[in-house]
């Protein structure tokens, strides 16, 4: 029995001023059965977000269409349910009598469909937890008794019971992104949908916040049978728990049927910057296969393994030697810092980065890793302990007001740092700070641009910039400073494969022309292509400094750091067990060169 | 014994508030935000009135200021949230209060009586009560900032304060030991500035200390549930929740763009006013863009969980009974009230009997 | 005032900014988007406001900042929304600059008057009288040469922005602001002239300064959001 069926369906954005936007959907069909757990792959600029809120009711009913302009905007059918949820028909218009275009179909499709957002602050509307779940019930006009039962249930389902006492104490700002996310998991739950659809939920939040997220969807869709769509990058998530997969591009279908089949699509995925895993990577381009497939997991990997020589598996592998004469660049020893709310950051950190380096600096949210990096950068203050960078000691304040001159700090969010309304002026703007003449700002403004392929952006308004493109201009208009380290918080996060691998690409070549890279993660994935070496927070103190093989080898370190490894990692921890002798190989590249 | 649901609720011993948080179990805690509301509004009209009292009418009314200001502070020490307030608004709020006091004494115009002697500087060095008063506070406000300056404008301006009076600074008790320095500047002025002065000084800290005792005492939710209960349309109501919801969004959003700004170098070459005003104002477009951006994330969530469509809401914990304590407070300040404004009267008048 | 401009006259002319109005709306219910952008602005105001007045820390006595640079804020979130921007005037001032660095509450409540009315007239006269005479309500003449292929007297727009915004209508706030303040007590005759003076010149100096930044950086991107409200309400 299908939930939804989505005919031949187009959608356009209003526009208010100027020109007409372009079409975002374009002939969109595909079908969602019942119990089903389908996903929704693409990259970014898709239209994913636009889908999820056309499924949902949010288009038409937030995003409204001008009167008289329906079928400009809206063309096919969607129905939910078996029910029309959007479509345009002709219709008599009550008042005048004429025939007119109108848009028929459900209006409130809550609470049988619930819709999951990205941002977990955005989706938090209520003042604390309790009323936060509650809030859909009681908009429902559920009686207190029964509000209260599916409540505690609710929250018991996505593992905060334990907040169940207090939940009416907890204040928003009290939660993890996790927290937050599963909260709002909750307060749908509490509403008995029938559907459930996901926009990235997890894209935001750290290792142990995503995994809680998924095994809270994986208990609600077995518990429930609720229907699940989720729109994810991770193709891990999709490939475990997918039992159908649509993949778009620029509003259009690209791929749609199985889990196999769509991730089967090698060519598919290169040509459009999707994200496939490490294990299938690893299968295309060493002609490995699984049942007449490329492997999804590290144990269908390991079955398709069974005949190769075991020494082929020994590469020569040489991590660049760390360059011992290096001066060093930042160095940080016995560091503390505390909040103003007493909350203690960070505890005696101790750590030495050369020039020319390039770091990962890892852990779950909370450890201290963007405390530490604010310290480097000169925007936290207070600290005790010894601060320095290019020798120069971050209690001097002479020398803090200074330092954005030598260390670049690229935030996470890159709407909270883009301050013009033309690509030019904000690139420009750090070097006009700096007193730079106006022909030598003219000159590193393009280079900047050209590095990050922006240039032909450059009179475009950042404000209507995609995502990706977003991202690569806060890296410009740092790169543009020329500093001497970079610190670049979350670089991958929200950005489809294409855009990831660009980004990590120009850091790398940043770094060989010698800036030192200081990158912020949960992608370790890029961390085990990317960087040499980890330094590993946790609850504000240094647990382990060294390589990143180092690191990876080490299954109880990983533990003990709440890490889950890359999947070309665990496949040579798998590996090992049967070949104690073999080395830890960190990603595709490192395989495929192994196995050719 | 208690049970587990009891013991976890004990061990949360904190909630938050407008500003900072409140510890959980106090008097204040459990009192209605009417009440609340209702008591600091019947304090600021007291303090108002109170160092309002013309001369003709036996002059401000000192000692019911002071008591209100221990009432305030008293409020504060029992919610447990005094410490918050040492630790930041303090200091801050002493050299308003002190502004207060100047600003009185020397703007005031003509008043009657008696003219008291004053000393910008007596013509001599006094070593006495005045020295530990300066000695004290210096140390006092460097303990807790670490930074000299700020402890010396405090702790002078005290110091000045003890010496500028003739009365202190020439009685025997108060000065032990005269170094000549210079030459003495003296004026005078009326006595009854001083009094008005000073229960403006005092008056303003009832003001400023109670405004800080609701804040520091009231979750935003108790707001949004207490103008459900004044029968205010659901969707009224949870308009100023939402508004409420998105002040420390808001805050943090400024304090990161603040910061990005700093990473863009905006701090590192010195800059006109001019320029540093060109940068706040900068910051707007950040600030007004994730404004947009929230706004339309917060209305699709809205959507999903049924906003529009619903013709009311459930009452469900979002309002608190009034109790017999709150009745109790209300009534007290009714009392206070319509003895000191309707009627007249005045504590000070009590104590000079 | 004639500076560039169409050739026709006034009362025929169609101006790009011939749809904001000082009608209630543009007949469509306030949308789920408006609502919570409008309380979300009012945050922002409250949040502007406390820092206007506590960031200058000692100076700001009596909820009196020597440069209330949340002012132009709540002057051109009027212009785009009506009402809302104008209770966000009032609220900011009540909570921001008033309870929240200690005012108390009657003097709060009382002068936050004078927040209310500046934008709240500007908002008459820009949409009922000065738009119908070629002046943009949204103020964007202040800087551009033109407006939807209209060509803008940006030394008229100017004029006016400073005589009625900087001079008439500061003038009533400081006098509001400052007189509410005496009438309560918190304000000494003799220092009267000095308190109105400094609300006077910083007003309009972060008026002059941050107006035409905000303008310019933010209107065009609020309008082509379909944000700018067509009347009073939405």
């Amino acid at each position: 029995m299908s939930v939804l069926e989505v005919n031949d369906f187009w959608w356009k954005y209003r526009s208010y001023v100027g020109v007409e936007n372009p079409y975002t959907l374009k002939g969109l069909s595909f079908t969602v059965n019942k119990g089903e757990f389908f996903g929704i792959i693409g990259p970014s600029g898709a239209g994913k977000t636009t889908l999820c809120y056309a499924l949902t009711g949010v288009i038409p009913h937030v995003f409204t269409v001008p009167y008289g302009k329906e079928r400009e905007h809206i063309k096919g059918e969607i129905k939910l349910f078996g029910q029309t949820l959007t479509k345009v028909e002709a219709a008599t218009d009550e008042k005048t009598g004429k025939v007119v275009d109108k848009i028929i179909g459900m209006k409130q499709t809550a609470p049988r469909v619930g819709l999951l957002l990205q941002d977990p602050e955005n989706q938090f509307l209520r003042m604390d937890l309790l009323h936060e779940i509650s809030f859909g019930m009681e908009l429902l006009g559920l009686s207190g008794s029964e509000i209260e039962r599916r409540a505690k249930e609710a929250l018991e389902i996505v593992g905060l019971g334990s907040l169940w006492p207090i939940a009416d104490l907890v204040h928003p700002s009290e939660l993890s992104g996790g927290q937050k996310q599963r909260a709002a998991i909750a307060s749908f739950i509490a509403l008995r949908p029938e559907l459930l659809v996901l926009d990235e939920p997890m894209s935001n939040l750290d290792p142990e916040g995503k995994l809680s997220i998924i095994q809270a969807i994986d208990s609600i869709r077995n518990e429930f049978d609720i229907t699940i769509i989720v729109v994810e990058h991770n193709p891990e998530v999709i490939q475990k728990y997918a039992d159908k997969v649509l993949a778009i591009n620029n509003g259009q279908t690209i791929a749609y049927g199985t889990t196999e089949q769509v991730y089967s699509q090698w060519k598919l995925f290169d040509e459009n910057g999707l994200y496939s895993s490490d294990i299938a990577r690893i299968g295309w381009q060493a002609g490995l296969s699984y049942n007449g497939r490329v492997p999804f997991t590290v144990d269908e990997m390991l079955e398709a393994f069974d005949g190769r020589n075991q020494k082929s598996l020994a590469p020569n592998l040489e991590d660049d030697p760390i360059d011992q004469s290096a001066q060093e660049i930042i160095s940080v020893k016995d560091l503390n810092f505390s909040y103003e709310d007493g909350t203690r950051a960070l505890r005696g950190v101790t750590f030495a980065i050369k020039q020319g380096e390039y770091v990962g600096l890892i852990g779950q949210n909370g450890a201290g890793k963007s405390t530490i990096s604010k310290i480097i950068s000169g925007l936290y203050k207070k600290f005790q302990g010894e601060a320095k960078v290019m020798g120069m000691d971050l209690r001097d304040k002479k020398v803090i007001q200074k330092i954005p001159c030598y260390v670049g700090y690229v935030f996470q969010n890159p709407d909270n740092q883009i301050f013009m309304r033309k690509v030019y002026d904000e690139v420009a703007y750090g070097l006009k700070n700096l007193k730079t003449p106006q022909q030598e700002i003219d000159q590193r403004v393009k280079e900047a641009l050209k590095s990050v392929g922006l240039l032909s952006k450059i009179d475009e308004d950042p404000m209507f910039l995609g995502k990706g493109e977003k991202r690569r201009l806060t890296v410009a208009s740092i790169l543009a400073m020329n500093p001497k380290i970079m610190i670049v918080d979350e670089p991958t996060t929200g950005q489809d494969f294409r855009m990831s691998e660009d980004i990590m690409n120009l850091l790398e070549e940043l770094n060989k022309a010698g800036t030192t890279i200081l990158a912020i993660t949960h992608d370790m994935t890029l961390v085990s292509e990317h960087t040499k070496r980890v330094i590993v927070m946790h609850n504000g103190a240094v647990t382990y400094d060294g390589s990143t093989r180092g690191f990876f080898s080490n299954a109880k370190l990983l533990d003990e750091a709440g890490i889950i490894p890359p999947m070309a990692v665990r496949l040579s921890h798998e590996y090992k067990k049967k070949n104690p002798s073999s080395p830890c190989l960190m990603n595709a590249k490192e395989w495929v060169a192994a196995l050719k | 014994m208690a049970s587990p649901d009891e013991e976890a609720r004990a061990s949360k011993k904190y909630v938050c508030t407008f500003i900072f948080s409140m510890r959980t179990g106090t008097p204040i805690e459990k009192l209605h935000v009417i009440t609340k509301f209702l008591m600091i509004a019947v304090m600021s009209v007291l303090a108002l009135y109170m160092f309002d009292i013309p001369v003709s009418k036996g002059g401000p009314d000192i000692v019911g200021l002071i008591l209100l200001l221990i009432l305030v502070f008293t409020l504060l020490i029992i919610s447990r949230t005094a410490k918050h307030l040492v630790n930041s608004y303090l200091v801050l709020a002493l050299p308003v209060l002190f502004g207060e006091f100047f600003w009185w004494l020397f703007f005031n115009g003509s008043l009657p009586g008696a003219r008291v002697i004053f000393y910008l500087w007596p013509g001599f060095l006094p070593i006495g009560i005045s020295t530990i008063v300066l000695v004290g506070v210096f140390s006092l406000v460097y303990y807790k900032t670490r930074n000299i300056g700020l402890s010396l404008v405090p702790a002078l301006l005290l110091w000045w304060f003890t010496i500028m009076p003739s009365a202190l600074s020439f009685s025997q008790t108060a000065t032990w030991v005269r170094i000549p320095i210079g030459a003495n500047y003296a004026f005078s002025l009326p006595e009854w500035s001083t009094m008005v002065a000073l229960s403006k000084a005092l008056g303003y800290g009832v003001l400023i200390y109670t405004s800080f005792l609701f804040l520091l005492t009231t979750r935003d939710v108790e707001i949004a549930g207490a103008l459900r209960q004044l029968r205010l349309s659901f969707r009224k109501a949870f308009f100023v929740a939402l508004m409420f919801r998105n002040l420390n969004t808001i805050l943090l959003d400024y304090q990161d763009i603040k910061i990005a700004q700093t990473a863009r170098a905006a701090n590192v070459v010195r800059k006109s006013i001019f320029s540093k005003i060109i940068d706040l104002a900068y910051v707007s477009i950040p600030l007004v863009a994730t404004m947009i951006r929230r706004s339309t994330e917060m209305g699709v969530a809205l959507y999903a969980r049924g906003f529009e469509a619903s013709k009311g809401m459930t009452d469900y914990k979002e309002t608190k009974r009034l109790s017999v304590v709150d009745f109790t407070i209300l009534a007290i300040l009714a009392a206070f009230l319509i003895y000191e404004v309707i009627l007249g009267h005045s504590i000070t008048s009590l104590f000079m009997r | 005032m004639s500076e560039g401009g169409k050739a026709t006259s006034n009362t025929e002319s169609k101006y790009p900014w011939s749809n904001y109005t000082l009608k209630l709306g543009r007949g469509e219910p306030v949308s789920t988007t408006q609502y919570v952008l409008y309380a979300v602005q009012i945050a922002a105001i409250i949040v502007l406001s406390y820092l206007s007045v506590s960031l200058l820390g000692p100076l700001s006595y009596s909820g009196v900042s020597l440069f209330y640079f949340v002012y132009p804020f709540f002057l051109v979130f009027t212009m785009w929304w009506g009402i809302w921007g104008i209770a966000s005037a009032y609220i900011g001032c009540v909570l921001g600059a008033g309870l929240m660095v200690g005012l108390g509450v009657v003097p709060s409540l009382a002068y936050s008057i004078s927040d209310f009315i500046p934008p709240l007239i500007a908002f008459i006269i820009y949409r009922g009288l000065l738009s119908k005479q070629g002046f943009d309500p949204l103020w964007r003449d202040l800087t551009d040469k033109e407006v939807g292929g209209v060509k803008t007297k940006r030394i008229g727009a100017w004029f006016w922005f400073i005589l009625i915004n900087g001079l008439i209508l500061n003038a009533i706030s400081a006098e509001l602001g400052i007189g509410i303040q005496y009438q309560l007590g918190l304000i000494p005759g003799n220092a009267y002239w000095v308190w109105w003076a400094g609300w006077f010149v910083g007003d309009l100096l972060a008026m002059v300064i941050i107006t035409p930044v905000l303008v310019k950086g933010l209107t065009n991107l609020v309008e082509r959001q379909g944000l700018v409200n067509h009347g009073w309400i939405t």
